[in-house]
């Protein structure tokens, strides 16, 4: 049953405050998550991304849209009563009782016997490697160890769905890196729903199953991480991911599998339909070209398709970047990886051609 | 914190204005503390150390009618301020925990004008108030002024704490399946203690030391500690008004003291 469904969110809408200073916080949000499935909602801050999520733990109400939890609507639940558990961005910890008495207290809420409380606890300690922690209080732990008490708790009364808001973003770099791989495997090894919240992309991109891209409380994409990067389908998805050039352009003619493009400074490309929709002739589009998905060659090979004026380049350890104008009036990221070819080839002020790796061009109208 | 010239101790004038300040406010009450140990029925001229005047206030002639007294404060006190302090934490949870509601700032000017009324206007008033209904005065019409006015003390840090406590624990609690009641008194009220001890000692200390609204209600014969000093002294000051003015002043002091502290301890063991 890979493909049950866990959560079926169904044209949600959300409104805070009433009359005229109401704000808008989610607007008509239908998606379906699955059972098992490491869930990401991703978008910037204010988005509603934790708006989403409080309303699937029960604590906001909402105007309009139906929630069903495993086949059952929630909307009528009270928080209390939902199996649902979240890690709270603050963590949210009882900072007078003990971690052992932390992780327990779901338990305890459900009438568990002590003895079944004192299993579990053991067990999600061990999960978390926090054994020799149970006694300790919230204080006197570091930030990660506080975070991973929060996990534990949540996941101790084996909640259908665990809710995870922005959990790591109150960690350090590289804290927050080895938290990924954690919270990874430890839903791995426990089979899950996990939904979680960030607005950070990369940790969106490295941990996700599925990815949901919000933007001022509307639904914009959702898909896996491959999908989103390779195929955004929209302009906010596009930029929003990863980093990209958007190129505005007209549509001046398509076949079936092609579509010519002439770009705002004159120049033109033959971009593939082959995995995107076909744009009508006359379209004015962006092209959105990856950094990474160009290559710099001599200004009258024949692979150049498009020619500039390398106008900058700087060195990013890995990789090089270079920006290069285009008929005076588009600047062009393009990034290769810092090879002693690469370091000292070009320089500023001279005429390059790009090569463009035109099966990941997409072209966006909106 | 950024630099010599910030601190307050370089205004000229400092330290005579706070020496002055300590005098007027302290003066007075040390010269009691020590003129309490003296050995000579006298107020004014010292005889000696002696612990005369306390073996007089707990054995003496008068020693009875202090000790009913005494009583009649501390079971007032004791029952004033555990009232006021429950009335106390569900206003502040109602103010601070249940969103808006309308008269909400009503009802925040209530809880706190017995603080800025003049004392006398709220003992006429309650003096007035209970004869019109034909409350008999006596120990219950003291008790009862006493709820009354210590709910504002037992209010403030009471509402300072909860205040300074963020509303996700209560939720986390929910969300691990806790009932609302269930969520106050294993989560909420254990956090919020420090502020209800502070605020149960500080009303009790308010109404252990009330003397105006107490001497409006209390009616003939029924007296607290306050009121019988004030009567002996009516009859001229001894040294034994001192003794039991200085065990009143510890016994305050204390309770301050204790209540500070009650205050302090919450924000050591959070976050
Ligand atoms: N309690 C609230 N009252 C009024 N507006 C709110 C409240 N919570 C959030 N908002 C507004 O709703 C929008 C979405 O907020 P939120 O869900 O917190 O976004 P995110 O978690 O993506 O940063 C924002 O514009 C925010 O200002
Ligand atoms: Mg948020």
């Amino acid at each position: 049953m890979a493909d049950e469904i866990a959560i079926q969110i169904t044209q949600v809408t959300k409104f805070y405050g009433s009359g005229t200073d109401s704000t808008r916080a989610l607007h008509d949000i239908s998606v379906a998550i699955r059972h098992n499935e490491f869930f990401t909602l991703l978008g910037p801050s204010g988005c509603g991304k934790t708006t989403l999520l409080r309303i699937i733990g029960g604590f906001e109400d909402f105007q309009n849209g139906e929630i069903i939890l495993h086949g059952n609507s929630i909307k009528a639940l009270p928080a209390n009563k939902r199996p649902v558990n979240t890690v709270f961005q603050h963590y949210a910890l009882f900072p007078h009782m003990s971690i052992r008495d932390n992780i327990g207290f779901g338990l305890k809420m459900l009438g568990k016997n002590a003895a079944e409380i004192r299993e579990r606890t053991d067990e999600m300690l061990d999960l978390v490697k926090l054994t020799e922690y149970g006694h300790r209080r919230p204080a006197q732990l570091s930030g990660g160890q506080q975070q991973r008490v929060a996990l534990a708790r949540a996941l101790a009364p084996a909640p259908r769905v665990v809710l995870l808001d922005e959990p790591l973003s109150a960690l350090d770099l590289k804290l927050r890196q080895s938290m990924r791989h954690e919270l990874r495997r430890i839903r791995e090894s426990l089979g899950m729903t996990f939904i979680f919240v960030t607005h950070d992309q990369e940790e969106a991109l490295t941990m996700s199953d599925r990815i949901a891209v919000m933007s001022e409380g509307e639904l914009q994409q959702v898909g896996s991480p491959e999908d989103i990067y390779n195929n955004p389908a929209n302009i906010f998805v596009a930029d929003f991911i990863g980093q990209t050039n958007l190129i505005p352009g007209i549509v001046k003619a398509t076949t079936a599998d092609a579509a010519q493009c002439q770009l705002a400074g004159g120049q033109s490309i033959e971009v593939p339909l082959a995995r995107q929709p076909t744009p009508n002739r006359g379209d004015t589009v962006k092209l959105s070209i990856r950094p990474e998905h160009m290559d710099i060659c001599q200004p009258d090979s024949d692979s150049a398709q498009i020619t500039g004026v390398l106008k900058e380049q700087v060195f990013l350890g890995t990789d090089m970047q270079f920006l290069i104008e285009i008929d005076d009036s588009i600047l062009l990221m393009v990034r290769l990886q810092s090879t002693q070819d690469s370091l000292h080839r070009w320089n500023p002020g001279d005429q390059v051609g790009i090569r463009v790796n035109i099966g990941f061009v997409r072209l966006l109208t909106s | 914190m950024t630099g010599k010239s910030q601190d307050i101790r370089h205004y000229s004038g400092f330290l005579p204005i706070s020496l002055i300040c300590l005098v007027l406010l302290y003066g007075p009450l040390i010269i009691v503390m020590i003129y309490s140990f003296n050995d000579s029925p006298s107020i004014t001229v010292w005889g000696g150390f002696s612990l005369r005047w306390y073996d007089e206030v707990f054995h003496g002639l008068e020693a009875p009618k202090f000790k009913k007294a005494a009583f009649n404060s501390f079971t007032i006190a004791i029952m004033a301020a555990s009232t006021s302090t429950v009335i106390a934490v569900c206003t502040a949870l109602a103010m601070l925990r249940c969103g808006n509601f309308r008269g909400k700032a009503v009802t925040f000017g209530l809880v706190s004008l017995p603080l800025m009324v003049p004392e006398i206007v709220t003992a006429v008033a309650t003096l007035i108030f209970f004869s019109t209904i034909g409350f008999k005065a006596g120990y219950a019409t003291i008790l009862v002024a006493h709820i009354a006015f210590c709910i504002p003390f037992a209010y403030l840090p009471i509402a300072a704490r909860l205040q300074g406590i963020e509303s996700f624990y209560e939720e986390a609690a929910v969300d691990l399946y806790a009932s609302r009641l269930q969520a106050f008194f294993q989560i909420l009220m254990p956090l919020m203690l420090p502020g209800i001890i502070s605020g149960f000692l500080l009303a009790f200390v308010i109404s252990l030391d009330d003397f105006i609204i107490t001497n409006f209600v209390k009616g003939a014969g029924v007296e607290t500690l306050p009121t019988a000093i004030f009567g002996a002294v009516k009859q001229g000051i001894k040294p034994n008004i001192m003794a039991i003015s200085t065990l009143l002043l510890m016994l305050s002091v204390i309770f301050v003291t204790l209540s500070y502290l009650a205050g302090k301890m919450g924000s050591r063991d959070k976050g």
